[in-house]
């Protein structure tokens, strides 16, 4: 009983903290993006008001059900992520494998914008899928190998023994390139800023061109929710987890996890959307190298101190 | 089987560049676009997402628009494309202030973002190409105007994003001819 | 004391043995479907789901790390593969119904028999009684059982997959989409079609 009122608890704070992540990824975006302090803030809560008020607008033999699955299974992929993260000694879903779980998760993206692309049965929504093919395995390699050199000095793949291993040097001051391709692919999987091509304004907004009302709501929100839940779990893989003075852990999680979202969102908000075709080639032949070149470094490092 | 499904036909076979079969659809763009002349109308056909060939149609309405003024314009419109929110907002500031040749500060550091764009490839060649010879007056927009198959071969072989762009930089090239009323 | 907790284990074990039954159904259920529908994209993510939940029967054998990688290799695969299809097939990509078999009875009469014969084999074979007790943490035995005696084997398949798939590539379409630009992708983006009707235009 306990157990189940704890568990309840748990799924309900990590559905708050997704909001939360989400709302504050798109403020500071749009501050980014040049809307003065207050209009960012009630940016998207005005957005959410106008959208579930749209009438829903379909497209000519559009593939619903494949289209309308994937629209609304972006938003649970970012809380399951959020979910991984352990706020002191455990996450509201631990185990052994949290790293690989959150690869698999951001893994389930592809699918899923790609058929939000296909779905709407639209030139410009198919043009945005492929593209976010094309960028997904250039962004996802790198970032497969970024996940490599934390799990790899932690000796574990548990989240939470990664952010207990790092004590008072957070492996981000040590695995810079890591932890740059990690970013790099948050931003590529919820599709903003420089990797906003798929849904850039140039092909009419690509893979969200044909959303309407709720279905556009879901979708817009959830890329803001990724890139949240990104961060957050960036924070025990390259921030140290709980770790901090004075504070208690869980709050030190949360503060890390907040800080880091409005940042990478208000960077992803100056940066204009990068054309694929110029994006793919340093992805592949400088990042991925460079990444590979890291996890050596820190393989190095990990033989030498035993 | 019926080969329209919902009534629109199938894609058919072209002369392609690669080979494969079944990749050209006609796909229209304009005449009401974010970031476009207004009423200009392209009727593409795509082989994939690169526009193979293009027919112009466009309205015969001259505007009555400043060089220098249609020449920021451009630039904004083609940074807000690119996503590039706040320098697009800096650019129409700059349009906003009735600018001449002799250009204060801020025209100056939006010029600086645009090079550096075009450093990164953000920008295709050509399009910081003409916004630098707009902004520069090095091409009078009253002569060097842009008839239709002009417009066609510039654009055909882009990518329908490159597309965008170029038409959103070359749009004070597009409008119809007003002589004597290009100089502001 | 003992009695709880065997109560308990007893309870759990069920649970387990229908949440592994629904993966199995959902499992053959996803791979028929593969065959039923008519177009390519759900074809594919009936597959992926059918991976997904074969997926989900690994981690309930305990076997976690296969399972999460099963559905991450399964989903990436399954993503890429809908584009090559939809890329290479005869067909064009619009929503036009079209039939995913080829030679239906052959097929149909190929898929049961090895269904059959693979199915019964799991289950008539006699299993040998475990010796021994698994690793305490299965994903480290995994890792070394790979990467210890075989690691020679790994590197060598790693790039000879890598290669077969870039040489395939190359060799399945003679121009390709950067062909145009050239190979700094500075050159004038044009093809031959387009090329023509330009110099036409001169």
């Amino acid at each position: 009983m306990a157990e189940a009122l704890e568990a309840t608890t748990g799924a309900a704070g990590v559905l708050l903290l997704t909001f939360v992540l989400a709302w504050t990824a798109s403020a500071s975006y749009a501050v980014a993006t040049g809307r003065s302090g207050g209009d960012a803030v009630l940016h998207a809560p005005r957005e959410m008001a106008r959208l579930l008020r749209q009438r829903r607008r379909d497209t000519i033999s559009a593939d619903r059900l494949l289209w309308r699955l994937a629209g609304w299974s972006l938003l649970p992929v970012a809380v399951l992520l959020v979910a991984l993260v352990p706020l002191e000694d455990a996450a509201l879903l631990t185990g052994s494998l949290g790293v690989v779980w959150a690869n698999t998760l951001d893994i389930l993206v592809w699918a899923f914008v790609w058929l939000v692309g296909w779905g709407a049965n639209s030139v410009v929504g198919l043009v945005g899928g492929y593209r976010f093919l094309a960028l997904a395995l250039a962004y996802e390699l790198p970032l497969m190998f970024a996940l490599v050199a934390p799990a790899l000095a932690a000796g574990s793949l548990d989240l939470a023994v990664v952010a207990g291993a790092q004590g008072s040097l957070w492996y981000a001051a040590w695995m810079p390139v890591a932890f740059v391709a990690y970013l790099l692919g948050v931003l590529g999987f919820s599709v903003l800023g420089p990797l906003a091509a798929p849904a850039g304004r140039e092909s009419a907004e690509g893979v969200l061109a044909e959303l309407s009302g709720p279905d556009a709501l879901v979708v817009r929100a959830a890329r803001y929710a990724l890139l949240g839940a990104g961060a957050a779990v960036a924070v025990p893989l390259f921030l140290g987890g709980a770790s901090g003075p004075w504070l208690p852990g869980a709050v030190w999680v949360l503060l890390k996890a907040l800080l880091l979202t409005a940042a990478l969102a208000w960077v992803a908000g100056r940066l204009p959307a990068l054309r694929v075709h110029r994006l793919v080639e340093p992805l592949w032949t400088v990042l991925l190298p460079l990444v590979v070149l890291q996890d050596l470094v820190v393989g190095i490092v990990v033989v030498a101190g035993r | 089987m019926e080969m329209a499904p919902g009534g629109i036909p199938l894609a058919e076979g072209d002369d392609d560049r690669d080979g494969l079969e079944m990749d050209v659809l006609v796909h229209p763009l304009g005449p009401l676009l974010d970031h476009w002349p207004g009423g200009l109308e392209l009727h593409t056909r795509l082989h994939g997402d690169v526009v193979a060939h293009v027919e112009v149609q466009r309205p015969a309405s001259p505007t009555h628009v400043p060089a220098a003024v249609a020449a920021w314009d451009a630039v904004a419109r083609v940074l807000s494309l690119v996503g590039d929110d706040v320098w697009a907002a800096r650019a129409r500031m700059v349009r906003d202030q009735h600018p001449g040749p002799e250009l204060d500060g801020g025209g100056g550091r939006v010029r600086a973002r645009l090079a550096r764009l075009a450093r990164h490839h953000v920008l295709p060649h050509s399009v910081t190409d003409v916004l630098g010879r707009l902004l520069d007056e090095r091409i009078d927009a009253s002569t060097h105007r842009l008839d239709d198959a002009a417009l066609a071969s510039l654009l055909e072989g882009h990518d329908l994003g490159d597309v965008r762009l170029l038409v959103a930089a070359h749009a004070p090239l597009l409008e119809p001819s007003a002589a004597g009323a290009g100089r502001g | 004391m003992s009695t709880v907790s065997t109560v308990s284990t007893v309870s759990t074990m069920g649970l387990v043995d229908v949440a592994f039954w629904a993966c199995a159904l959902v499992a053959v259920a996803m791979g028929v479907l593969v065959f039923v529908v008519d177009s390519m994209a759900r074809a594919t993510y009936a597959l992926a789901a059918s991976f997904v939940a074969t997926g989900g029967a690994l981690l309930l054998m305990q076997q976690s790390y296969l399972g999460v990688v099963v559905v991450l290799m399964m989903v990436m695969e399954m993503a890429v593969m809908a584009v090559y299809m939809v890329m290479f097939m005869g067909m064009n990509p619009a929503l036009m119904p079209m039939s995913m078999v080829h030679s239906h009875r052959a097929a149909i009469g190929v898929a049961v028999v090895t269904f059959v014969a693979l199915g019964s084999g799991a289950v008539l074979v006699p299993w040998p009684e475990r010796r021994g007790s698994p690793s305490p943490d299965v994903t480290e035995a995994l890792g070394t059982a790979i990467m210890e005696s075989h690691m020679l084997v790994m590197m060598v398949v790693g790039p000879v997959m890598v290669a077969t798939i870039v040489v395939g590539v190359l060799l399945s379409s003679s121009r390709t989409r950067y062909d145009r630009m050239g190979d700094d992708l500075d050159q004038p983006a044009l093809d031959p079609p387009a090329l023509e009707r330009r110099e036409e235009r001169r």
